[in-house]
C-alpha cells in the first residue's frame, strides 16, 4: 500500500485548521451545531499532543533551515527540508534545540522524528513523523558524504 | 493478529524475500556492485528472518513479486542500472513499512520505522538523492 501525501498534507492540513477555527467556535460552544448547520460533520478535536509534536517538528525544521542557508547543503538537501516546512503550519511553533554540524544535526532531528512517530495518536500524524524521519536520515547521509 | 498489521507485515515480508533474491542477483550480474549486493542481501536476509518470526500465519504463501524470469528479464547490465533498480526496490519496501507503521502499534511499529529508515539510507547508497517523505507516494 501507498500512502500519498498529498492525502496526508489535505488531512493534516485539515486538522491544523480545524484546530484553528475551534478556539472560537468551543468558545461559544456552538461548535457540533455550527458545523452541521454548513453540512460538515463535526472533526474530532485534534489531540493536544500531537499538536505539541507538530509544533516541535516545525520549530526543527526552522532550525535545520536556517543550517543549511549558513553551510553549503546539497540542493536536495535544501527542498526536503522546505518541503518539510510546508507540511507543518507557521501557526504551530515550539522552540529548537538543534545544534551541531548539519549532518549530526539531521540525524539527531531525525531520532527525535522517529521517536515522536511513536508517541503521536493521529495515525496520519504518526505516518508523516516517521516518513520526515527517514526524510532526515537521508538528509544526514547526503550532507555526510558531500 | 490484527488482520491489517498481518497483510502488512506479510507485504513488507515479501518485499524483503524479493531482495533476498535480488541483490545477489545484481552483483553476480554486474562485478562493479558485487560488494555492495553482498552487504544489501545480508542486511535483507537479517530482516526478512526478522519478519518471518514476527509473522505467526502460514508464510508458505508468501512469493516473492519477481519470479525468477521476470527478473532475469529486467536489464542489469551496468552499474547504473542495477542501481536504479535497487533503488526502486528501496522505495517499495519503504511503502510496505509504512503501511506497517499505520496498521501496528508498539514494537512492530517501532521495527517498521526502523526498517523505513533503513531502506531510505539504501535508497542514498544506490546513488539516490534525499527525498522529503519515503514510503509516501509524491
Amino acid at each position: 500500500m501507498v500512502v500519498s501525501r498529498r492525502a496526508f498534507l489535505v488531512g493534516g492540513g485539515g486538522v491544523v485548521l480545524v484546530a484553528g477555527g475551534v478556539g472560537a467556535l468551543v468558545a461559544t460552544d456552538r461548535l457540533d451545531d455550527t458545523l452541521r448547520a454548513v453540512g460538515v460533520e463535526p472533526h474530532p478535536e485534534p489531540d493536544p499532543g500531537d499538536l505539541r509534536l507538530a509544533a516541535r517538528a516545525r520549530a526543527d525544521t526552522d532550525a535545520l533551515l536556517a543550517m543549511a542557508s549558513s553551510t553549503d547543503a546539497p540542493p536536495d538537501v535544501v527542498a526536503v527540508l522546505q518541503r518539510h516546512r510546508e507540511a507543518v503550519p507557521a501557526s504551530l511553533m515550539d522552540t529548537s534545540a538543534v545544534s551541531g554540524d548539519m549532518a549530526d544535526a539531521c540525524l539527531a532531528v531525525a531520532d527525535a522524528r522517529a521517536a515522536d512517530a511513536l508517541a503521536a495518536v493521529s495515525v496520519d500524524l504518526v505516518q508523516v513523523l516517521a516518513s520526515m524521519a527517514a526524510g532526515l536520515a537521508q538528509c544526514s547521509a547526503r550532507v555526510a558524504a558531500a | 493478529m490484527n488482520g491489517m498489521r498481518n497483510s502488512t507485515l506479510l507485504a513488507w515480508l515479501a518485499l524483503e524475500r524479493e531482495a533476498v533474491w535480488f541483490y545477489p542477483f545484481a552483483g553476480a550480474r554486474v562485478s562493479g556492485v558485487a560488494d555492495d549486493a553482498r552487504t544489501a542481501a545480508a542486511s535483507h536476509r537479517r530482516t526478512r528472518d526478522r519478519l518471518l518470526s514476527l509473522v505467526k500465519d502460514d508464510t508458505t504463501t508468501v512469493r516473492p513479486s519477481y519470479d525468477v524470469g521476470t527478473l532475469d528479464s529486467v536489464d542489469l547490465d551496468s552499474i547504473d542500472a542495477v542501481s536504479i533498480a535497487a533503488r526502486d526496490l528501496e522505495q517499495r519496501i519503504q511503502s510496505a513499512c509504512l503501511a506497517v507503521v499505520a496498521s501496528s502499534d508498539g514494537d512492530d511499529r517501532g521495527d517498521a520505522i526502523a526498517g523505513l529508515r533503513t531502506a531510505s539510507l539504501a535508497e542514498i547508497a544506490w546513488s539516490g538523492e534525499a527525498r522529503a517523505f519515503p514510503g509516501m507516494r509524491d
